[in-house]
């Protein structure tokens, strides 16, 4: 006879791991972009950088987590080791994947409240690197600039001889991104290697929406305020709705809409938590640029409401069913 | 327009079965039928019985042999005690009552509960005897339900049911909607039963009367998603459908008063689909009540190796031993699942599929109070659960250990 467990006895084909592959596939048009826009160097840090975090990751799920087998590989961390990198400009030297590979698997693995994780992976490591390599993290070069994809640290003088100054960074000065809104939507902006690819995202969150690992709802709560604030409290000389179009498809603002309010284990997890989670990222970050004046406040927003996602969840609970007043009769 | 209730899972599969007619098993070697506590033996035992023959009683409702055969008295099997019936090829059938010849219009409520009661009908969807359903239903009732909705997706007996009996089930139903005295009967299916639809809709044409619901594919349709589905009402933990004034009985019930009451032939048989893929030869079948599972089984060709059954559904159903029930209306063949088994990823899809609307991986945490309180053990959690997290089990294991201190 054999051993009788309890219901149900099925489940779902969808699983964890089986997730990570889905991931994967919606970073495959940005992979693209990123590669035709600034050349094989991208390949080189995404393969350090992801395959790291999945090898680093795999050995902190067999010795230390003691994962049985069929458990260990997950892809996810190939997927925010990548992320991780979208996030650099080209130029950096090949070491810095490397130490976000680290900082990846340190944030995927410090979990606090059942499954909450602190701190985005991926967002945790830009955001560390943002402040330790500032230099190099804000060092964008101007797209179709190939650089060799072998060597470790690439010539200060060459790097310098194509620098250009990022959309964002124009509107840190006052002013608005020259070469228009459309320019910044299909990708022909400088920046960092994923941030860049607007429609590449746009295609991404279709295919993660349509295989049910993403909701469009989290990215529209994010966007939507920025969009709506930036048309009221417009903050250069240009045209309110071109300034607005501008502030949403600058810096990692729609890259941290589609990636981190997606990212399960660091939002909360009823709908309505998502909606503040992503409202609240939106307002934040536009009151601190308005406030602040710098603009690189995207990333520490996101890892301020993850550390506070357990508290949006617990606040925004379902109301149950069961427990709803239940006088109502069926009709005559 | 498609009716959908908050939560449910959607399994991938759909049965094999929906165009196979329903097969009649009329031989076996040995029927086994429940025994209440209050049961009481009327036959002799070792008296040879007809197929008809008066066996006891439980209580009030009487139990008749669904074979002809030995009667071996009331027997303790497995811990379950049955009256028991030997087939050692006996044949005939007794018919102890006559058949109703009054209209339906010159009945009463009592006239409809005591035939319930003397045909010995019995509500496949929840085993109660029907008798005992329509007395609750004398405090008011003004919507009757006919819930043609599969028990499992694997299942597809209440679609032949629909198909192959429709004057029954009309009739059945219209002999309810008077016992009861609601106004208005909605027959229940999935959407995708087309079939079912223009089959009753033929039958049922009065549309003062009679509505079609077509129902979201999801699963389990308890009362709970039932009465969400059809009147946006939710019940407390512990209320039925029926303290909200609406009647819900299985297709199979409504066919057996009808049938009964127009042969006068009490309910014998069992409708059920036997399926899964651990089965060799599945399929819609009727069944005599009571049979014994291993006769079952070895008429559909044996088990597959390392597999059990499961009653009712996958989802929520328990594994099952011994007789067919009388609120089994299917029988799937599980094995043991292979789960993987990684930490939560906190993807709220165990949240997004809880009729009640519970977080229940909460129960991984400190706070699980409103789960053990209020969780209906309807198994979508630890369906959807991409990281194959027993919450089901885990949710099982913390109500018993709450009872227990």
């Amino acid at each position: 006879m054999a051993r009788i467990q309890t219901a149900p006895y099925v489940h779902t084909q969808r699983t964890s791991l089986s997730r990570g592959y889905e991931w994967l596939a919606a970073l495959c048009p940005i992979l693209v972009w990123s590669i035709y826009m600034f050349g094989a160097r991208v390949v080189t840090l995404c393969l350090i950088g992801g395959g790291l975090s999945l090898g680093l990751d795999y050995i902190v799920q067999r010795f230390v987590f003691k994962m049985k087998r069929g458990a260990r590989l997950d892809m996810m961390s190939l997927v925010y080791g990548i992320l991780a990198v979208f996030s650099m400009p080209v130029a950096v030297a090949l070491y810095l994947p490397i130490i976000s590979a680290i900082l990846v698997v340190i944030a995927k693995n410090a979990r606090i409240i059942r499954a909450h994780r602190l701190f985005n992976p991926f967002v945790f490591s830009a955001a560390v690197l943002g402040i330790c390599f500032k230099s190099q993290m804000t060092c964008f070069t101007r797209p179709f600039a190939y650089f060799s994809p072998f060597t470790v640290s690439l010539d200060p003088k060459l790097v310098e001889g194509y620098r250009v100054i990022s959309p964002l960074q124009f509107m840190a000065d006052g002013s608005v991104y020259e070469d228009g809104v459309m320019a910044q939507l299909y990708g022909f902006a400088s920046g960092c290697i994923g941030e860049i690819a607007v429609a590449a995202m746009i295609l991404s969150l279709i295919w993660l929406c349509i295989r049910r690992e993403a909701d469009w709802r989290g990215p529209v709560a994010m966007l939507a305020p920025i969009l709506l604030l930036s048309l009221v409290f417009p903050s250069s000389d240009a045209e309110s709705n071109y300034y607005a179009y501008s502030v949403i498809l600058s810096g990692a603002i729609f890259f941290l809409s589609v990636f981190a309010t997606n990212e399960s284990c660091t939002v909360p997890q009823t709908k309505n938590g998502r909606y503040i989670f992503g409202a609240a990222c939106g307002i934040i970050i536009f009151l601190l640029r308005k406030a602040g004046g710098g603009f690189e406040w995207g990333y520490a927003v996101v890892l301020v409401l993850n550390a506070v996602s357990p508290f949006i969840e617990m606040l925004t609970k379902p109301k149950l069913a069961t427990k709803k007043n239940g006088k109502a009769k069926v009709k005559k | 327009m498609i009716l959908d209730f908050p939560g449910g899972a959607r399994p991938t599969e759909r049965t094999r079965f929906g165009k196979q007619n329903t097969l009649t098993v009329d031989s076996c070697s040995a029927v086994c039928l429940r025994a209440d506590d209050d049961a009481e033996a009327i036959a002799r035992v070792g008296a040879t019985v007809l197929r008809g023959g008066l066996l006891g009683r439980n209580g009030e409702t009487p139990v008749y042999a669904s074979i002809a055969g030995s009667f071996r008295g009331i027997l303790e099997i497995e811990g379950n005690r049955y009256f028991v019936v030997m087939n050692g090829g006996e044949t005939g059938e007794e018919r102890i009552h006559s058949p109703e010849t009054r209209a339906i219009t010159q009945m009463t409520a009592d006239d409809v509960i005591e035939s319930a009661k003397k045909f010995a009908i019995v509500d496949s969807r929840s085993g109660v005897p029907l008798w005992k359903m329509l007395e609750s239903a004398k405090k008011g009732c003004r919507r009757l339900v006919v819930d043609c909705t599969e028990s499992d997706p694997l299942s597809a007996i209440n679609y032949r049911l629909c198909i192959e009996r429709t004057r029954s089930l009309v009739g059945g139903a219209k002999v309810l909607l008077h016992a009861t005295g609601a106004l208005k009967c909605v027959f229940a299916a999935e959407h995708y039963r087309h079939a079912a639809f223009a089959a009753i809709s033929e039958y049922a044409d009065d549309e003062k009367i009679f509505a079609l619901a077509q129902l979201d594919e999801k699963y389990p349709y308890g009362d709970n998603a039932l009465m969400y589905a059809l009147y946006v009402q939710e019940l407390k933990k512990g209320e039925t459908a029926l303290d909200r004034g609406v009647f819900i009985v299985a297709p199979e019930t409504a066919i057996a008063l009808y049938e009964a009451m127009l042969y006068g032939m009490p309910q014998l048989d069992r409708f059920i689909t036997v399926c899964g893929d651990g089965v060799r030869k599945g399929g819609n079948m009727r069944v005599p009540r009571g049979i014994t599972l291993h006769d079952l089984i070895g008429l559909c060709g044996g088990l597959e190796d390392k597999h059990f059954l499961i009653e009712n559904s996958l989802l929520s159903g328990s594994p099952i031993s011994g007789a067919l029930s009388d609120g089994t209306r299917a029988l799937v063949a599980a094995k043991p699942l292979k789960r993987l088994r990684v930490p939560c990823i906190s993807c709220g899809r165990c949240a997004e599929v809880c009729p009640v609307r519970l977080l229940p991986s909460e129960i991984l945490a400190l706070d699980g109070r409103d789960i053990l309180k209020h969780c209906i053990s309807c198994g979508a959690c630890e369906y959807i659960c991409p990281s194959g997290i027993p919450l089901l089990g885990l949710i099982k294991k913390a109500a018993s250990r709450k009872e227990e201190a």
